[in-house]
């Protein structure tokens, strides 16, 4: 039965993805919202099996969200996209419990007292994710602020700073891919 | 940032290129690439031996393009296989097999067919360290080519990714060079192309480590 739920999960996601590679930006996007908590879970049980408790799961879902995004042409067509999904959130998983296995100064112990229980505002990621806009170069920021934060179209942003359509997908990019590699670097 | 702000910029990036090229691509333009720059070397500085049309009819000659050739293909296979985060480095690892056993059987068979007297001299050759040197100089820009094509990919272990670009970097420089190499014994290859290339995969699994994370 669940077995079965999870293969017809599945079928509907393979779905969503070879309609987003299609061109599909709907579906694209469903599919990210309805990796996330899957994600969420990875992370979570990760950190709950480790000695590091559950502070930054947010930090390593986007982290894995990007990597999802950057590496998607690694998705064959004809495969289960769950097990891909798993083997991305669990790569990023182990890195990032092997950053901050060198900065750990606290046992656990004294760390569970400091630590907010699970936050209502469980997708929000911790300030140091906040601050990785900041490496980003101006235009880079600019473009990444309006298109995540604000949420408005490339067209939009291409007005409102006096650059191309094409100028800021270049930016767009570039900012993702420079994102991806100070999440690495975060708390390193 | 919260995910979903991630997740609109996500969305809005992939409007710009739904489907981005295949690590396969890539890296079949990273083999074509490299491959002509280094013949191009090749040819304006070793160039290939006087008798080709000779060697070509012996089963030697054949066999040592073969191994190489084989071991190229092979570690492209490899290579893509492990680009997918799915994938398991050792099960994958499996094709390379082929060639180790291919060049394992000459060995073999050659140390049966000449008498032990001879087998110094085949397998030192002439001008073997030449031969190494050689090797790697005309692997290095298929090693770099396949190396920023394989960052496109996802690998499980980014270290074993690099060690296969080495192997398939190496098996392209070392495909060039028995064009002009005229110690076509089994013993020869078996030592001085397998240390050349060996030396190309380590090099790849250090910078691999690095190169490749994601």
């Amino acid at each position: 039965m669940e077995q079965q739920r999870v293969h017809d999960r599945d079928w509907i996601w393979a779905g969503w993805m070879r309609a987003a590679n299609a061109g599909d930006e709907i579906a694209y996007r469903r599919l990210l919202a309805a990796l996330a908590p899957l994600l969420r879970q990875v992370v979570q049980r990760g950190f709950a099996r480790s000695r590091f408790g559950s502070c930054d799961v947010e930090d390593v879902v986007q982290e894995a969200l990007l990597a999802i995004h950057l590496k998607r042409q690694t998705w064959d067509e004809g495969e289960a996209i769950t097990p891909w999904v798993t083997a991305i959130a669990r790569h990023k998983l182990i890195d990032s419990l092997r950053r901050r296995g060198r900065h750990v100064e606290l046992p656990i112990g004294d760390l569970i007292d400091v630590l907010p229980a699970e936050t209502a505002t469980e997708d929000l990621s911790s300030r140091d994710a906040e601050r990785l806009l900041s490496v980003l170069s101006g235009r880079q920021r600019d473009v990444v602020h309006a298109i995540s934060i604000e949420g408005i179209s490339a067209r939009e942003t291409a007005d409102r700073f006096g650059i191309s359509e094409g100028a800021v997908r270049v930016a767009l990019h570039r900012g993702l891919s420079a994102l991806a590699v100070s999440y690495r670097d975060l708390n390193q | 940032m919260r995910t979903d702000e991630l997740i609109n910029t996500l969305v809005a990036d992939h409007a710009v290129q739904p489907r981005p090229k295949s690590v396969a691509h890539g890296l079949v333009m990273a083999i074509i690439g490299g491959l002509a720059i280094s013949a191009a070397l090749f040819l304006s500085t070793l160039g290939v031996r006087p008798d080709i049309l000779s060697a070509l009819s012996t089963w030697r000659f054949d066999l040592k393009l073969s191994v190489n050739v084989v071991l190229a293909i092979a570690a492209t296979w490899v290579a893509l296989r492990l680009s997918n985060p799915t994938t398991t480095p050792l099960s994958a690892m499996r094709a390379l097999l082929v060639p180790a056993l291919l060049l394992l059987g000459a060995v073999v068979y050659e140390l049966i067919t000449i008498p032990a007297s001879a087998w110094p001299s085949r397998a030192m050759g002439v001008n073997g360290v030449m031969c190494f040197a050689s090797i790697i100089f005309l692997s290095v820009l298929p090693f770099m080519a396949t190396i920023y094509a394989l960052r496109q990919g996802a690998p499980a272990s980014p270290a074993v990714m690099g060690a296969v670009g080495g192997l398939l970097a190496g098996g392209l420089g070392a495909t060039v060079f028995a064009m002009h190499c005229t110690n076509d014994s089994p013993l020869f290859v078996a030592i001085w192309y397998v240390l050349a290339i060996g030396l190309i995969a380590m090099f790849g699994l250090v910078v691999g480590r690095h190169a490749l994370r994601w």
